[in-house]
């Protein structure tokens, strides 16, 4: 009777080992010994346990109204990866946020979404800029980009054309993000990007748009300068055809860590901008009703020899992306304006201006900080909630 | 007028407003543990699907992840969430279901377990971490931060407890871990339990449904959470009705008691009705007053049966779980929520039980002449009913029991017995003038007096006996009922178990032996045969819960030396391979021996021929058994969940296990049995699911004994003049008592008597009828006589002395006799 119940013809998978087995982590790190390279700097870098891609801009509808948009897909790195063959196993998380502004709405429109890589459901290529979570996606295709982005919201289709070369960050692409040299990012831009295509708003029919955007894509594997708590970001079209990037990371007071700045002349000159180069004052500022948060969203600008000012598309420009990073920020479209006159157009990111640190997420992971949870992880302004990574590291 | 009269005889009245309160309380109670049990059931489901449209699953088997993939990116879905359940087993061998989930995806569905931390779902990815539910913390004594070692796929794991998350199915305690984690430590990589979808605006679950359905693997279901609740609610509807229709039987006895006090207070204040006529009140005001006094004993009845009933609702909800011991729904402590429209529906049904038990002492009295009811002796009797509405009503009965049931529930089988019931109300008064006249013709005096006592007013002493037949007939129907189908159990179990040992791989009810252990075991010395037995389910019915799939060793040739046959069709050699499907099965699917079904196993499915029905208690649900051999070629599974071992004859079946638990020593998880051991478990399992069926016996009992109390008590009453005038004759005293002895165990044992056969013909149409038609389960008429003779005996008994008692406490005044006039 015993004979036929030998051996096993689909055998079970394996169990694995009483101690789980990890995958060894990989040391990377940003240095100019390993400068930024294209086409690679397109495509994704696993290793690196951070990595975004963002596109903002403004577009006119066809009634010649103005609108702000907005993508972003973030992709971590789990800091522990376990040698599980499981195809759900989450070695790399990806996040997906999507806004929408029209001053005739008042507020932002948002969709997020959140996956982990794996069974095609969400990931990114490494050889061209394509990462997708779902039907939402961000793909190179031959001189230009192509976006797309359904939500119950809002959705977009956009066709994007590179009209100049990328614009790295800083001297080998490499972006300073504080006075230790660890703390730093592969940062390169494309800036005056051509859009065309179509939007739905809410449940409104299907509508042309066209307009200019603006590309980041940053890597990276380094903290966020010590003591500081969030940035202020922007990154400007400029309308003689130069481009403009600033950014300063602040400290829970508001005192200024580090500041930064590149500037692409119209002749396609870049000229880095020392901390020294640049002075950012804001002139009012806005509380959100529903966070609570007050940003600075007007601002007088000086950086090198341009002189200006940046005023909103409207005030209410706050993304509460607590579906997928968790993490609350104002990201909106901005318009830089000399002497009445519009110099620019672009967007503005002002993050860390929630409440202070939330020890504990939940209340009740706090009695096991150490395992599950790290520091990052808890501070509910990161826009990363990401442990020993830099977060965002201001573009 | 209305209540003076009951005041006069509050005891009376108590009993009858105890009799309401306790047919409310009973059928109250059994409704909300019902509605409770599904309301759990279904919102526990509708709540862990989330925000979800439409769930895919394959019961009893698993989806490949790819099908995950399919979905989440099919036209129309907005959001897909997968999940992996598995068991985790507990220190000790209790089962903790555990739920692999995506946080990410199951966040987005809005689905209760992936609460613990709301967009920061990392600490579930280190695969030993787990979030467990308040109920399982409270089972377990744990906190979040402690560790628990739980045994995944049998190689016990360390977790540590990183939160807790509100009880998704109240009272269910269950963990949540990472589905990778799932995958991994359970060895179930690339499988899935299920996907929860949320369409996009504007697309349908119908219309999604239509699209998908015929491109699902075999057995596999999409459904939106409701109809899954609705499922599993459906299950279990045939018992719902049949607990539910018992309960109101208590009601009716109920209504009975309520008829006899007032039948008796209608006649005695009969003359006082008739003086209110000649001053001037009319009929219908005269009637209304009567109906008023129904109104009197019912209200308070109610008020009090339907706090009573909650209350014992709930303590029976604490103390046995929605299931009533019956094994329909999970064995959780629930708690009971507010159900005022099920407080009202028996509140009025509690009202109508007391009118409709006024209705006909009212309309008497209303409609006899005036000068009939103010001569002397008028409260004494009318012209008693005639016999014929009772005829006609038994008719209907056997017209009634031969309607074909609706949507599973034997409709036509429970008015037949209602019509029963009613008629034995009309053909009682018969029965009693018959005893009377059958009684043989003695010079005795006290004997002729006895005998045309109850030739002359049948009517009265039926009314006393109306409740003690309706409440024995229960009790008989039920104890015959209950006692055919333990019976038919305890034979099946007897013809099936023929091995020597048992041995169940854990109580998990899927937990398997580990590899070579079958194969170890069969092979031990002492072994003469061994046989392997692997339990799964499969969706194999469209709208209805899955049923048990059993591969075994079968001879094919010989079915019936390992199954109880009932039905076989011819061999077919050349046809596909056979199957035989438990008569529940066949019951619910109609299918027939000979006919080709597909089982859902594998990507495309099988085809098989049905060899024959058997006989089967064990699975409510219905089960199909499949060789073994056939299920190997299938599906590659070698594993057992049973193994039944034969020994050689002369080996001692104790020193034979001290010798498997030697060369095992994983096998304390294991559950080994003797046949008599499983015999003993399961008989016990069977009286406990009748539990709730005592319980309305018991109290159908004490209702009956307040009814013949009460008739007795009010009969006697009415009497006194007749007694003093016997005693003025020269009757002695004990003469008197002597008369009423003979009285009450006459009347008693016509009540029995009656009862036994009214009892017996509902039993025959509760196992010919209702339980076929509800359960798809036949059973052998087995009648319990010794039981009946002592439940007869006891009930004439507790009867007569009842009549006696409350005989007793009227005469003992006696003096006043002559005098009084009331």
């Amino acid at each position: 009777m015993g004979i036929w119940i030998q051996g096993n013809a689909i055998a079970a998978a394996p169990l694995p080992p009483e101690t789980l087995p990890r995958l060894p982590s990989p040391a990377v790190a940003v240095q100019s010994s390993s400068p930024m390279q294209f086409p690679n700097a397109y495509g994704s870098h696993p290793r690196f346990p951070l990595e975004w891609w963002y596109i903002t801009g403004w577009l006119k509808d066809s009634g010649g109204h103005s609108l702000g948009f907005q993508l972003t897909f973030f992709r971590l790195r789990m800091p522990k990866i376990w040698a599980n063959p499981s195809a759900f196993n989450p070695r790399q998380i990806y996040f997906a946020q999507a806004a929408l502004g029209d001053p005739r709405i008042g507020h932002l429109l948002t969709a997020q979404r959140a996956a982990r890589g794996g069974l095609g459901l969400a990931g990114a290529n490494r050889d061209t800029s394509r990462v997708w979570i779902d039907h939402w996606q961000l793909r190179q295709k031959g001189q230009g980009y192509t976006v797309s982005v359904n939500a119950r919201r809002l959705a977009y289709r956009l066709h994007i054309s590179v009209i100049q070369p990328p614009l790295p960050e800083g001297p080998d692409g490499i972006s300073q993000k504080g006075p230790n040299p660890r703390n730093a990012s592969y940062y390169y831009s494309l800036p005056h990007l051509l859009v065309n295509g179509k939007i739905r708003i809410r449940n409104h029919p299907w509508q042309q748009v066209s307009g200019q955007a603006w590309l980041d894509h940053e890597w990276s594997s380094s903290y966020l300068p010590a003591g500081a708590v969030g940035w202020d970001w922007t990154g400007l079209n400029l309308q003689n055809g130069g481009a403009l990037m600033l950014f300063r990371m602040r400290r829970a007071n508001g005192s200024l860590v580090w500041q930064a700045g590149t500037w692409r002349h119209a002749n396609g000159k870049v000229q880095y901008l020392p901390g020294s180069a640049i002075t950012m004052q804001p002139l009012r500022s806005w509380q959100s009703p529903e966070s609570g948060n007050r940003y600075p969203t007007a601002w007088k600008i000086r950086a090198g020899s341009l002189d200006f000012t940046l005023h909103p598309l409207m005030e209410n420009q706050e993304f509460r992306a607590i579906q997928s990073t968790g993490s609350i920020y104002w990201e909106g479209a901005v318009a830089a304006m000399k002497s009445g006159h519009r110099i620019g157009s672009g967007y503005l990111e002002l993050t860390g201006y929630g409440a202070r640190l939330h020890m504990g997420i939940g209340g009740t992971i706090a009695s096991r900080p150490t395992r599950q949870y790290q520091p990052g992880f808890r501070n509910k302004q990161n826009i990363i909630p990401q442990p020993g990574v830099t977060e965002k590291a201001a573009p | 007028m209305v209540w003076r009269p009951l005041l006069a005889h509050p005891a009376a009245s108590f009993l009858a407003i105890l009799g309401v309160a306790l047919g409310v309380a009973l059928g109250l109670a059994i409704a909300l543990i019902n509605v409770q049990a599904v309301q759990d059931v279904s919102s526990g489901l509708r709540r862990l699907a989330g925000e979800a449209d439409l769930v895919l699953s394959r019961p009893g088997t698993h989806l490949g992840d790819r099908w995950y993939a399919r979905l989440a990116l099919a036209r129309g879905v907005a959001v897909a969430a997968p999940q992996l359940l598995v068991d985790g087993i507990l220190p000790g061998g209790r089962v903790l279901p555990v739920w692999g989930i995506d946080t990410l995806q199951s966040a987005a569905l809005g689905q209760p377990m992936a609460l613990p931390a709301p967009g920061h779902p990392f600490g579930l990815f280190d695969p030993l971490n787990l979030v467990l539910d308040r109920s399982a913390l409270r089972l377990l004594h744990l906190h979040p931060g402690d560790t628990l070692v739980l045994q995944a796929a049998g190689v016990p794991r360390r977790f540590t407890i990183i939160a807790a998350m509100p009880d998704p199915v109240p009272g269910k305690a269950l963990a949540v871990l990472d589905i990778a984690a799932a995958q991994w430590l359970w060895g179930k990589e690339g499988k899935i339990s299920q996907v929860a979808l949320r369409l996009e605006n504007g697309v349908t679950p119908e219309r999604f449904r239509s699209r998908w359905l015929a491109h699902l693997p075999p057995g596999a279901t999409l459904r939106t959470p409701r109809e899954e609740g609705s499922v599993s609610a459906r299950a279990s509807l045939a018992y719902r009705a049949n607990l539910l229709v018992l309960s109101l039987v208590a009601l009716f006895t109920g209504s009975f008691l309520v008829y006899t006090t007032l039948s008796f207070t209608a006649i005695r204040q009969r003359r006082s009705l008739a003086i209110l006529r000649v001053l001037g009140l009319r009929k219908r005001e005269i009637f209304l007053a009567v109906l008023a006094q129904g109104l009197f004993l019912g209200v308070p009845g109610v008020l009090a049966g339907v706090p009573l009933g909650i209350l014992a609702a709930r303590a029976a909800l604490a103390k046995m779980g929605a299931n009533l011991g019956a094994g329909y729904f999970p064995d959780t402590g629930t708690a009971l929520s507010p159900h005022p429209w099920l407080w009202s529906i028996f509140a009025l049904a509690g009202v109508g039980a007391a009118l409709s038990g006024t209705a006909w002492p009212a309309w008497e009295s209303r409609k006899l002449p005036i000068v009939h009811l103010l001569g002397p002796g008028s409260e004494e009797e009318g012209k008693e009913g005639h016999p014929l509405p009772g005829f006609l009503l038994l008719a209907l009965s056997g017209g009634m029991a031969e309607l074909p049931p609706i949507h599973g529930i034997a409709y036509g089988a429970y008015f037949s017995i209602t019509a029963l019931l009613l008629a034995v109300l009309f053909l009682l008064p018969l029965g009693v003038r018959l005893s009377g006249r059958l009684a043989p013709r003695m010079e005795f005096p006290l004997f002729r007096l006895l005998a045309d006592q109850l030739q002359g007013s049948p009517g009265r002493a039926s009314r006393s006996l109306a409740a003690i037949v309706v409440a024995f007939s229960l009790i008989v129907a039920m104890a015959v009922m209950v006692g055919s189908f333990r019976d038919s159990v305890a034979d099946w179990l007897r013809d099936i178990l023929h091995a020597d040992i048992y041995l169940q791989a854990g109580s998990g009810g899927q937990r398997l032996f580990p590899p070579e252990a079958a194969a170890r075991l069969c092979s031990l010395p002492g072994v003469r045969r061994c046989s392997l037995l692997r339990r799964s389910v499969l969706q194999l019915l469209p709208h209805r819960p899955p049923v048990v799939l059993l591969a075994r060793s079968i001879n094919p040739q010989q079915p019936d030396k390992t199954l109880q046959m009932q039905d076989t069709a011819s061999p077919d050699p050349t046809g596909p391979p056979p199957v035989w499907i438990s008569e529940i099965l066949a019951g619910i699917s109609h299918w027939k021996p000979g006919q080709t079904i597909v089982l859902p196993i594998g990507p495309k499915g099988h085809k098989v021929r049905i060899a024959g029905i058997y006989r089967d208690y064990a699975y409510q649900q219905g089960a199909v058994t499949l060789p073994f051999s056939v299920y190997r070629r299938w599906t590659g599974h070698r594993r057992a969940n049973g193994i039944a071992l034969w020994l050689r004859p002369g080996v001692p079946v104790t020193r034979f296990l001290e010798r498997v638990r030697q060369q095992f020593p994983h096998s304390t998880g294991w559950q080994i049995a003797t046949p008599g051991e499983i015999r003993q478990q399961s008989l016990k399992i069977f009286d406990r699911s009748f539990a709730a069926t005592y319980a309305l016996e018991a109290v159908a009992i004490i209702i009956g004994l307040l009814g013949v109390s009460n008739g007795f008590g009010a009969q006697v009453l009415l009497r006194r003049q007749e007694f003093a005038l016997l005693r003025c004759l020269g009757l002695r005293r004990r003469d008197i008592r002597h008369l009423l002895l003979g009285e009450a165990i006459v009347l008693s044992i016509l009540g029995v008597l009656a009862g036994l056969a009214v009892g017996l013909a509902i039993a025959l149409l509760l196992i010919d009828r209702v339980n076929p038609q509800s359960f798809h389960w036949q059973m052998q008429i087995h009648m319990p006589w010794a039981e009946l003779l002592l439940l007869a005996l006891a009930l004439t008994s507790a009867s007569t002395l009842t009549i006696l008692w409350s005989a007793r406490s009227i005469l003992a005044h006696d003096a006043e006799l002559l005098h009084d006039d009331s």
